[in-house]
């Protein structure tokens, strides 16, 4: 199946190309061999993700035990983690690298499930649209060298911080900003106060954002 | 983010709102904002389509569709963020405003 164009045949016009572009791509990133897994292995990361935050069985999948444990941990009870926990995912053999493209392809599903959903692009459960295909290659080995554990639980280059969550990994790191840009606001402008996106101002962005966090339990 | 941007637009936004202490979070088409939110990351079957329509009677379908982008970029931060190690700092101060307990994870 291709991916291309997914969203954009299912909403008819209804949301602007850029939008629709933005989550045909990230479904294709997905897809794609990373760093440390493969496009079918990221795929695997992506459904067990998507069934743990629906109460869905787990799939059938090839990853480790504490793979598994991880991608659910993060996808519905994240607000758990500690620095305690990181540092057992490194002693069950998932290097710190390893844990953020694992981390970045289940925030990436996440964002693309949610937002079909929302728009009514797909229901829930069997309703959400089939995962891709996954395409064909090897993990890439591919991290940005001068990361290193900055006041956070994993590698980043420079200081833990929102914009550098994913910057151990460049692919991930890219796709993060522009997943950022495009549904909310650009890290330059974050803190334009008087900026407005499709008649939604600042302060009524920020209320959406507030209350997801809440929802997930998430304070920062 | 939203105690700033809100008072920089002349508003009072109220905290207390985003756990339901108080109705009205004092943000135009606050109510409805919420419902959308709570239904799209609830993930709440028919609830979404219905606060889709209401916010879009309101504000219109554009700004429902950036509302929801915006729900779904915040999954995705939410989640990077707890998973990372990041910590501004202050947590239990907003969780007081907000409303909500605050339990600390270590």
């Amino acid at each position: 199946m291709s991916t291309s164009g997914h969203l954009a045949r299912r909403v008819d016009g209804r949301i602007d190309d850029r939008l629709a572009a933005t989550i045909d791509r990230t479904w294709s990133h997905i897809a794609s061999p990373g760093s440390f897994f493969s496009g079918a292995e990221r795929i695997q990361i992506a459904a067990l993700g998507r069934a743990r935050r629906h109460g869905d069985d787990r799939p059938a999948t090839t990853l480790s035990a504490a793979l598994v444990e991880t991608v659910e941990t993060f996808s519905d009870r994240a607000h758990t983690i500690t620095a305690q926990w990181v540092d057992t995912r490194a002693a069950a053999g998932i290097s710190r690298f390893a844990y953020v493209e694992l981390l970045a392809v289940t925030c990436f599903a996440v964002v693309s499930d949610t937002f079909e959903y929302g728009i009514g692009a797909c229901g829930i459960g069997d309703g959400l649209h089939p995962l891709p295909d996954p395409e064909p290659g090897h993990p890439t080995g591919a991290v940005d060298e001068q990361a290193t554990v900055d006041g956070g639980w994993v590698p980043t280059v420079g200081p833990a911080f929102p914009p550098t969550g994913f910057s151990a990994i460049p692919a991930e790191h890219r796709l993060m900003h522009t997943l950022h840009r495009e549904l909310y606001i650009s890290v330059p402008k974050m803190f334009d106060l008087d900026l407005v996106r499709d008649g939604l101002a600042r302060d009524q962005m920020e209320l959406v954002a507030a209350r997801t966090s809440l929802v997930n339990d998430c304070f920062f | 983010m939203l105690r700033v941007s809100g008072q920089h637009l002349g508003r009072t936004p109220e905290l207390g709102a985003l756990s339901n202490s108080v109705p009205d979070p004092m943000t135009p088409a606050g109510p409805e904002l919420l419902a959308l939110t709570d239904a799209v990351v609830s993930a709440d079957g028919d609830g979404a389509a219905q606060a889709a329509e209401r916010l879009t009677e309101v504000l219109g379908e554009p700004s429902t569709v950036r509302a929801i982008a915006v729900a779904a970029n915040f999954q995705m931060m939410n989640r990077m963020l707890d998973a990372i190690g990041v910590d501004y700092g202050g947590n239990e101060q907003i969780a007081a405003a907000i409303g909500v307990p605050f339990t600390t994870r270590e």
